[in-house]
C-alpha cells in the first residue's frame, strides 16, 4: 500500500557557512572598497539563493512490496521499495532497515541505503536477500532524505509501512513418522494395534458369521480346512506433541542448538501434519509457550508461527510439566522431546510424561560440538565435566526407558532411526 | 571501529586538498603584511575542516569562514590578480562541495554506479558557474557606475532585502 510520507524540514549547516561567506563577502567589499571580496562572495550567494528560493516542499509516498510472504530457507527474498515525489531533486535518500538473518544479495555492496536523482516518475529499489536459516525477515519502515536544490534544505521522514517474510524451516529430508501406538479413531496414517478396516495385514483366524466374503484367505483355507479370513490393522491418526527445549541456545561456531532444535520440530510436525495428525509444540524454558493439538492448515501455521517465535529463555523458575494445562498433553499423545539436554529440569519434565504414561522419545542436540579446540587447560576440564554431565542425563533417560537418539549437525537421519527403533511389530503369527 | 565508504573518503581528502590549495593560494597572493593572517587562518581553517570532516559537522562554517578569511587577508595593501580571486571563489566552492558530499556519504546512503558520475558532474558545474559568476563580478567592478557608497551599500542592502524576504516566505511554506 502507497504511504504519504509526513517530513520535516532541516537546514544543513552549509547554508550558515554559505550566509556567512555572502553576507561577509558583500558587504567587507563594500566597507573595504575591494571588489575582489564581492568576487569572492557572489557565487555563494548565488548558491545560497537558489538553495533556500528554489526549494520547495515535496509530497513523497513511499511503497514497500515483499514478493510473497513465506519462503523456505535457502531461497531468496525479493522486496521492491518504490518512493515517488512530487518534485524533482538531485538526492533521495533512502534507508531501509531490516531485521534478521538473512544475507544481502542485492544491492551487491550489502548496504539497504540509496542515494537517487528523482524525478516525477517513481524510484524503484530492487532488494534480494539470501536465507540461510528459518526465521522472521522483516523490512522498514523507511525513512527519507529529499534534498533541495544544492542540499541546503532538507525534508526528511519515516514511512511506517513494514514488510515481514516468514522463512520456513527446510522441510525436505524426513520422510518418516513416529509411529504413534495408541492413535485416535479418526483415520490417518498410523497402523493401529486393533483389527479392523485396513491395509497392514495382521493375521489369520478362522471364518465368523458377518465377516465379508472378500476377507476369506482362499489359499489358506484350501491348505486347512474351513474357511479363514485375513485380518487387518486399521490405520488411524495420532496426537503428537513436540517438546522444544527453550533453556539455552548455545552457538558453538555460529550454530545455533536452538535453531537446529526448531528446525527438527518443524520437520517432525509438517511430516505429521501431512499424515493427518494433529501436532501440538510446546516450548519448555524460562518462558513456557505452547500450541495445542490440532490439523490441517490452520494448525499448520499455528505451529509454525510458535516455531518461529521460539527464543532461549532462562530463569530459576522451577518449571514442570505439571503446571501446565492437562489439556496440553492429551491422553495417548504421543512426545517427541527436542533438546540439548543443557538443562535438568528438561530432564525432569520428560521422565514426567512418561509417567504420565505417554509414549515419549528425545532427540538430543549433540553437545559434543561445544568449544574450540584450543583452549586453556581448565576450561577442556570444565568441558569434559559438561560432556559427563550431559551423558548422565541422557542415561537418566535411557535408565527410564526413553530412546534418545543424537543429531549431529544438520543430519537429520537420526530421527528417522527414532521412528524405526520405536516401531513395534504389529503383525503377529497364528 | 565503523570503516569509511571510499566516497566519504574521497571527498573529504579532496575537501581538504582544496582548503590546503586555498591557503597556498592566499600566502602566495598576500603582501608581507598580510601573510601572516593569511597562513594562520588559513592553517585553521583547515585543521577545523578535517575535524568537522572526520569527527561532527559542526565545526564546517567556521572552517569555511576561517578559508576565506585566509583569502581576505592576501588582499590587505595591494591589489591582486583578478585570476587569483577567481581561484579562491572556485577552491572554497570545491571545498563546499566535496564536503556536502562527504557528510551525505557519512550517511551511509551511497550514491552507485552512473549516480556517482553524475554528482561528479554537478560539483564540477557548480564550480565553472561560480568562477563565471565571479568573474563577471570583477568584470562588472571595473564598470564605471554613477554614485557612491551610499549608492552602493543601499543596492546591496535591498538586494540581500529582497533575498531574505523571498526565503522566508518559501521558508514559512
Amino acid at each position: 500500500m502507497t504511504e504519504l510520507v509526513s517530513l520535516q524540514r532541516r537546514a544543513s549547516l552549509r547554508l550558515v557557512a554559505l550566509a556567512a561567506i555572502a553576507i561577509g563577502g558583500l558587504f567587507g567589499g563594500l566597507l573595504a572598497g575591494r571588489e575582489e571580496l564581492v568576487a569572492v562572495g557572489a557565487p555563494f550567494a548565488m548558491l545560497l539563493l537558489a538553495g533556500v528560493v528554489m526549494a520547495e516542499r515535496p509530497a513523497v509516498r513511499v511503497r514497500i512490496e515483499s514478493h510473497g510472504d513465506r519462503v523456505v530457507a535457502g531461497e531468496e527474498i525479493h522486496a521492491t521499495l518504490e518512493v515517488s515525489s512530487t518534485i524533482s531533486s538531485s538526492r533521495l535518500a533512502v534507508w531501509l532497515p531490516r531485521q534478521g538473518h538473512a544475507e544481502v544479495a542485492e544491492p551487491a555492496d550489502g548496504r539497504l541505503a540509496w542515494a537517487r536523482r528523482c524525478g516525477r516518475e517513481p524510484v524503484r529499489l530492487g532488494v534480494r536477500l539470501k536465507t540461510t536459516r528459518w526465521g522472521v525477515e522483516s523490512f522498514g519502515p523507511v525513512r527519507l532524505e529529499i534534498g533541495g536544490p544544492f542540499a541546503l534544505v532538507r525534508w526528511i521522514g519515516t514511512a511506517a509501512d513494514v514488510a515481514v517474510v516468514r522463512v520456513l524451516p527446510d522441510d525436505g529430508t524426513l520422510d518418516a513418522l513416529l509411529p504413534n501406538l495408541e492413535p485416535r479413531a479418526v483415520s490417518g496414517a498410523h497402523v493401529a494395534r486393533r483389527r479392523g478396516d485396513g491395509f497392514e495385514f495382521a493375521e489369520i483366524r478362522q471364518y465368523r458369521e458377518g465377516d465379508r466374503l472378500r476377507s476369506v484367505n482362499w489359499y489358506q483355507s484350501s491348505r486347512r480346512g474351513g474357511l479363514w479370513v485375513n485380518e487387518h490393522h486399521p490405520e488411524r491418526s495420532g496426537d503428537l506433541i513436540v517438546l522444544v527445549d527453550t533453556f539455552a541456545d548455545r552457538r558453538p561456531g555460529g550454530s545455533s542448538t536452538l535453531e537446529r532444535s526448531v528446525r527438527i520440530a518443524w520437520q517432525v510436525a509438517m511430516s505429521h501434519l501431512d499424515a493427518h495428525d494433529r501436532v501440538g509444540v510446546v516450548g519448555f524454558g524460562g518462558l513456557p509457550t505452547w500450541v495445542l493439538p490440532g490439523g490441517g492448515r490452520r494448525a499448520r501455521l499455528a505451529v509454525l508461527d510458535r516455531l518461529l517465535d521460539s527464543y532461549a529463555s532462562w530463569n530459576e523458575a522451577q518449571r514442570s510439566v505439571s503446571f501446565m494445562p492437562r489439556h496440553v498433553f492429551p491422553a495417548g499423545a504421543q512426545v517427541i522431546a527436542v533438546t540439548g539436554l543443557h538443562d535438568e529440569r528438561m530432564v525432569v519434565a520428560i521422565a514426567d510424561l512418561v509417567r504420565r504414561g505417554h509414549d515419549t522419545s528425545v532427540v538430543m542436540i549433540d553437545p559434543v560440538e561445544i568449544g574450540a579446540p584450543r583452549a586453556k587447560e581448565v576450561v577442556v576440564l570444565a568441558r569434559r565435566l559438561w560432556r559427563l554431565e550431559l551423558r548422565e542425563r541422557r542415561r537418566e533417560l535411557e535408565r527410564l526407558g526413553i530412546p534418545v537418539v543424537t543429531v549431529v549437525g544438520a543430519d537429520v537421519s537420526p530421527v528417522l532411526a527414532l521412528a524405526r527403533a520405536r516401531r513395534r511389530p504389529t503383525r503377529r503369527t497364528s | 571501529m565503523t570503516r569509511w565508504p571510499p566516497t566519504r573518503w574521497g571527498a573529504a581528502l579532496g575537501a581538504c586538498g582544496a582548503g590546503a590549495l586555498v591557503v597556498v593560494l592566499a600566502a602566495a597572493a598576500a603582501s608581507a603584511d598580510g601573510r601572516r593572517g593569511a597562513f594562520v587562518f588559513g592553517v585553521s581553517g583547515v585543521a577545523l575542516l578535517a575535524g568537522a570532516l572526520t569527527i561532527g559537522s559542526g565545526a564546517y562554517p567556521a572552517a569555511l569562514c576561517a578559508l576565506a578569511a585566509s583569502f581576505a587577508f592576501s588582499l590587505a595593501g595591494h591589489a591582486v590578480d583578478g585570476r587569483a580571486v577567481v581561484g579562491a571563489a572556485a577552491l572554497l566552492l570545491t571545498v563546499d562541495q566535496l564536503a556536502a558530499w562527504s557528510f551525505d556519504a557519512a550517511t551511509g546512503a551511497l550514491e552507485r554506479g552512473v549516480e556517482r558520475w553524475m554528482r561528479a558532474v554537478r560539483i564540477v558545474a557548480v564550480v565553472v558557474i561560480g568562477s563565471a559568476v565571479s568573474r563577471l563580478v570583477l568584470s562588472a567592478g571595473d564598470l564605471p557606475v554613477p554614485g557612491g557608497f551610499a549608492a552602493e551599500a543601499i543596492g546591496i542592502a535591498a538586494a540581500l532585502a529582497v533575498l531574505g524576504l523571498v526565503a522566508s516566505r518559501r521558508w514559512e511554506r
